[in-house]
């Protein structure tokens, strides 16, 4: 089904460009606000995304629906690192002095859930919180997969500070699920 | 990377958001239909890339290539030397119709045969040759017979000689000087062949550089078995 879809994307056809849009927006939506915080840009930085694959589509050798949702994922999770870079959020020095402010003092002013067992959606909700550069590293080391020394290399910063950002983002974000009820869930799992 | 059994495990937080429904986060405005209106006009705009359509350009280049150089492999020798023939002509009949112009003059003054014929050949010629025929002919020999001549000729005579005239005249003219003319031939030959045809062939060496010693027959004494020339001492003077 979705090899056909993408063949008919290789043709230019705009319905088929529709129907791949239709299926994975709202995923790489949450993709792209996992690292761009504000809705607006996330949304810029998805419309690019969208852009760039049915530019490249005509290179993309389809195998299967994971290999698909991959490639669209790599290429927004590319563009919102992009545009990090262009509007200066990166480097990530600038994450210390944010987390100072998001310490466990000062607790995420996350939105109420409007149902408590949806935990997937509390801890989306908390990993948009954290500051950019933890969030950054994060995202890229424990969700999609990438190595320290990728991380340095996208980010262009040192192995050691995507480690340590990767160790900071950690804790803050423990705390935070701890202070939400998530201490003895974790430690179970773990 | 190892974690401690404290350590947050990615692969919770990893499970966790694999169970997220498929659509906007709770209280966003996100909307899949609003969105695709901004897309669609840029993907409009954007030029599709076909797969290998590279191939395609690259075998419709070789495709003309091939095309054009049967062609030109498939065009007759002939038609390849026409332009170095016709030119062959130009240079070759050009001295000529100067040499014949002064010679019909001398014809059409020393005979009236001559002179008809002359006349006739101008009048089966077609149109705009024939007036460049008499115009040179009215340059050339101050004489205006030609034209009298004309004149007086039956028309009946003319009008029967005219087709076996062209015939005459249009002989010589198809001839095809590029084949009559010998073609000069050239081959492409290595630089060794040359080489070899040289070695091949016998040498003449000439005697500028070498000394003969003796006369070239066996018979003949060497210059050492010759008779001693006598010696004539200096201070011999018979008077003393």
């Amino acid at each position: 089904m979705s090899k056909q879809l993408v063949e008919q994307c290789q043709q230019g056809n705009t319905f088929a460009q529709k129907r791949l849009f239709d299926q994975y927006a709202n995923r790489l939506f949450r993709v792209s606000l996992r690292y761009v915080r504000q809705e607006m840009e996330a949304e810029e930085v998805l419309m690019n995304g969208f852009l760039k694959a049915f530019r490249g589509i005509g290179s993309f050798s389809y195998r299967d629906d994971n290999g698909l949702e991959a490639w669209l994922r790599r290429i927004v999770v590319n563009e919102a690192l992009q545009h990090l870079r262009a509007n200066r959020h990166l480097p990530l020095f600038q994450a210390d002095e944010e987390a100072g402010r998001g310490s466990a003092e000062n607790q995420p002013d996350t939105q109420p859930l409007p149902d408590a067992g949806l935990d997937a959606e509390r801890i989306y909700a908390l990993i948009r919180e954290l500051p950019t550069g933890y969030r950054t590293v994060f995202n890229l080391y424990a969700i999609e997969g990438f190595t320290h020394r990728e991380i340095a290399d996208q980010l262009r910063i040192s192995e050691n500070t995507s480690k340590s950002q990767l160790s900071k983002a950690r804790a803050l974000l423990q705390l935070w699920l701890t202070q939400n009820g998530y201490e003895a869930e974790t430690r179970r799992n773990a | 990377m190892k974690q401690k059994p404290d350590e947050m495990p990615d692969e919770w937080v990893r499970q966790a958001l694999s169970q997220l429904p498929d659509a906007p986060p709770p209280g966003s405005t996100f909307d899949t239909e609003r969105l695709w209106a901004q897309l669609r006009p840029e993907l409009d705009t954007m030029p599709v890339r076909r797969p290998f359509g590279w191939a395609w350009w690259a075998a419709a280049a070789c495709l003309s290539g091939l095309i054009l150089g049967w062609f030109l492999l498939r065009q007759p020798a002939d038609e390849r030397t026409a332009p170095i023939a016709n030119k062959a002509v130009d240079t070759i009949n050009t001295p000529t119709l100067t040499h014949q112009i002064p010679h019909t003059d001398n014809t059409i003054t020393s005979s009236q045969s001559a002179h008809s014929e002359e006349t006739n050949r101008v009048v089966g010629l077609p149109k705009n040759r024939r007036e460049k025929e008499i115009h040179r002919q009215s340059v050339t020999t101050s004489i205006p017979e030609p034209t009298e001549t004309v004149a007086q000729l039956p028309e009946v005579s003319t009008a029967t000689e005219v087709p076996s005239v062209i015939e005459k005249l249009a002989q010589p003219e198809k001839i095809n000087v590029a084949a009559v003319i010998q073609k000069r031939r050239f081959q492409v030959v290595h630089q060794n062949e040359l080489r070899a045809e040289e070695e091949a062939r016998p040498k003449l060496y000439r005697a500028e550089h070498f000394v003969r010693i003796g006369t070239g027959q066996p018979d003949s004494p060497t210059p050492e078995e010759r008779q001693p020339v006598p010696i004539m001492s200096l201070t011999n003077k018979l008077n003393q």
